[in-house]
């Protein structure tokens, strides 16, 4: 995928979705056909200005993170299958999708940054859809304060370069402790790392259902991408320790919250940063992350009126015992891999801040556990005599399922329906990650 | 060429004052559309560093000649790239001042605690 097959994509996307009659074959086709040549595209690195240093680079990372935003894309185009898609929607989600693929192979500080602020303003335009006040003032915030943070990181990248000659990520560069803060903190906020970019929640969590999928699912892996490519180039010793901390109190605020959307987003800043503390395993935690909070967003209503199905429910319970860490998930896959990463004597507190914000959002899928679906834990079952099966996944489960108990509410739950679309997804992404590792 | 009666480093200083008072103001600055002023300041004051920081050597426009002397040009890939900055910092502006107006017609109040009061019902 060079730079002129991303050319020829957003061409297509952009002038094609003004056909009403191929704008739902589109939002499937182009993440469909990204996805696939991510997959079987091999690593590959393009200088395309020469000497200012402005290039692309296909790696390990870029196939990951371009495999997860396929999945998290894939998932919210076919559960808006049935409804009726506008323009301004297909094009600006066709064009974040391929923003922020355009983003996932970028190798130089500069391109980053304007690609990250793009997809700002696509998803600040996004919100807008059936727009209220509250939508309005969170997405106000939104493009504000990320407008600092982006600013934050010009004036790193302007110094870098003045250092180095060059905007690339080049191995052993001249960097100052300056650059490194500017640049850092800047990025931390544009992600919505807990205690930089606060505006996460608000925004997340008033943003429609299935921009809130798109939001926390996919589009937060941007900022974990600029930071697992930028690790190399700072000593991030340091950050590795205070981040599982501050995961951990952005989980006791998972567990404050009253809506099932607000702890949602909760745990969003929880599991990002989270993933700042152990940036090599990051990449796979953020696909499983992409899978699972996509589909728990895209049912938060059905979770906040308690009107989901016995699929849904399944669905649900899966997507969230995948976020604890519990076996037989991809959370559980990638868990390992992210407590291997961090610093050692810190792993309890992650592993904590883990469950807590997994189990508080186990709590708005308790009734049908309890009264109706003690049955369902037969499924679970097979999961402890999993080959893989780990300790952490169990006790995870424990402190999850304690969490769950705590307040009783009232559902409309119902009985047995077919499962939906959506759960082949998951399946799907099981088997993309066991075929690729 | 003009002669600017700052140095190299008062010039900086300069521009990154600009820049601080754009953040300060839009961190403690009550009122919207305010704010979106403030913003506007800080991406002014951080154009101001782009191109100062890309002229150490000299401020002469960058066209080779076999007359001029090179250490004296101005870096042009600083300038080129901050023309980006400008457009999307412009964009950003823009919409937010959509936003903020938006917010002004539905509301009438547009200060800060306005909002966040409104954001806990």
């Amino acid at each position: 995928m060079s730079f002129h097959d991303w050319l020829l994509l957003f061409l297509a996307a952009s002038i094609l979705t003004l056909f009403e009659r191929v704008r739902k074959i589109l939002l499937i086709g182009i993440p469909l056909t990204v996805g696939i040549l991510a997959i079987f595209q091999q690593n590959y690195s393009i200088k395309v200005l020469g000497s200012f240093g402005v290039s692309l680079s296909f790696d390990g990372n870029s196939k990951i993170f371009l495999i997860g935003a396929f999945i998290g894309f894939s998932i919210v185009a076919l559960h808006i299958l049935k409804e009726r898609v506008s323009f301004a929607f297909s094009f600006l989600f066709l064009t974040s999708f391929l923003t922020l693929g355009f983003l996932f192979i970028s190798n130089d500080l500069f391109n980053i940054y304007v690609l990250m602020e793009v997809l700002s303003v696509e998803a600040g335009l996004l919100i807008l859809e059936n727009v209220d006040e509250k939508k309005l003032w969170a997405s106000l915030k939104y493009l504000m304060i990320g407008n600092v943070g982006a600013s934050l990181y010009l004036i790193g990248t302007l110094l870098y370069y003045t250092k180095n000659g060059t905007f690339e990520i080049i191995p052993n560069p001249h960097i100052s402790k300056i650059i490194f803060s500017l640049m850092w903190s800047g990025i931390l906020v544009r992600t919505g790392v807990f205690g930089f970019g606060m505006w996460l929640p608000q925004f997340h969590s008033n943003a429609s259902d299935k921009l809130s999928a798109l939001l926390s699912g996919v589009f937060v892996s941007g900022g974990i991408y600029v930071l697992a490519r930028l690790q190399s180039l700072f000593p991030i010793q340091n950050w590795k320790t205070v981040a599982p901390f501050l995961a951990l109190a952005a989980s006791i605020f998972t567990l404050a919250s009253k809506n099932p959307k607000r702890a949602l987003a909760w745990s969003t800043m929880s599991h990002v940063t989270l993933m700042t503390g152990a940036l090599t395993a990051a990449p796979l935690y953020s696909l499983s992350h992409t899978i699972a909070k996509t589909i728990l967003f895209l049912h938060s209503g059905s979770m906040k009126k308690k009107t989901y199905n016995m699929g849904e429910f399944m669905l649900l319970l899966m997507a969230t015992l995948s976020l604890i860490g519990m076996p037989f998930t991809i959370g559980n896959f990638s868990e390992k891999f992210l407590m291997k990463d961090l610093i050692q004597p810190l792993k309890w507190v992650a592993a904590f801040s883990v469950w807590i914000s997994g189990g508080a959002i186990l709590k708005y899928l308790k009734k049908p556990c309890i009264k109706k679906g003690l049955t369902h834990s037969i499924f679970l079952i097979p999961a402890f005599f999993y080959p893989n099966f780990s300790w952490l996944g169990l006790v995870g489960f424990l402190v999850a399922f304690i969490f769950s108990l705590l307040p009783v509410r009232k559902d409309t739950y119902t009985r047995l329906e077919k499962l939906e679309e959506n759960t082949l997804l998951v399946g799907l992404g099981l088997v993309v990650i066991t075929w690729l590792f | 060429m003009i002669n600017f009666p700052l140095r190299e480093g008062d010039k900086i200083a300069a521009s990154i004052i600009v820049f601080l008072i754009g953040l300060v103001g839009l961190t403690i600055v009550k009122n919207i559309i305010m704010k979106i002023i403030a913003l506007d300041i800080m991406n002014v004051g951080l154009v101001m560093l782009f191109v100062t920081a890309s002229s150490p050597r000299g401020a002469l426009p960058p066209i080779i000649s076999e007359a001029a002397q090179p250490d004296r040009y101005a870096d042009p890939v600083p300038q080129a790239v901050i023309i980006t900055a400008i457009v999307i910092g412009f964009s950003i502006l823009t919409l937010s001042t959509v936003l903020a107006s938006m917010l002004a017609e539905r509301k009438r109040k547009i200060d800060v605690d306005n909002m966040e009061r409104m954001m806990q019902e």
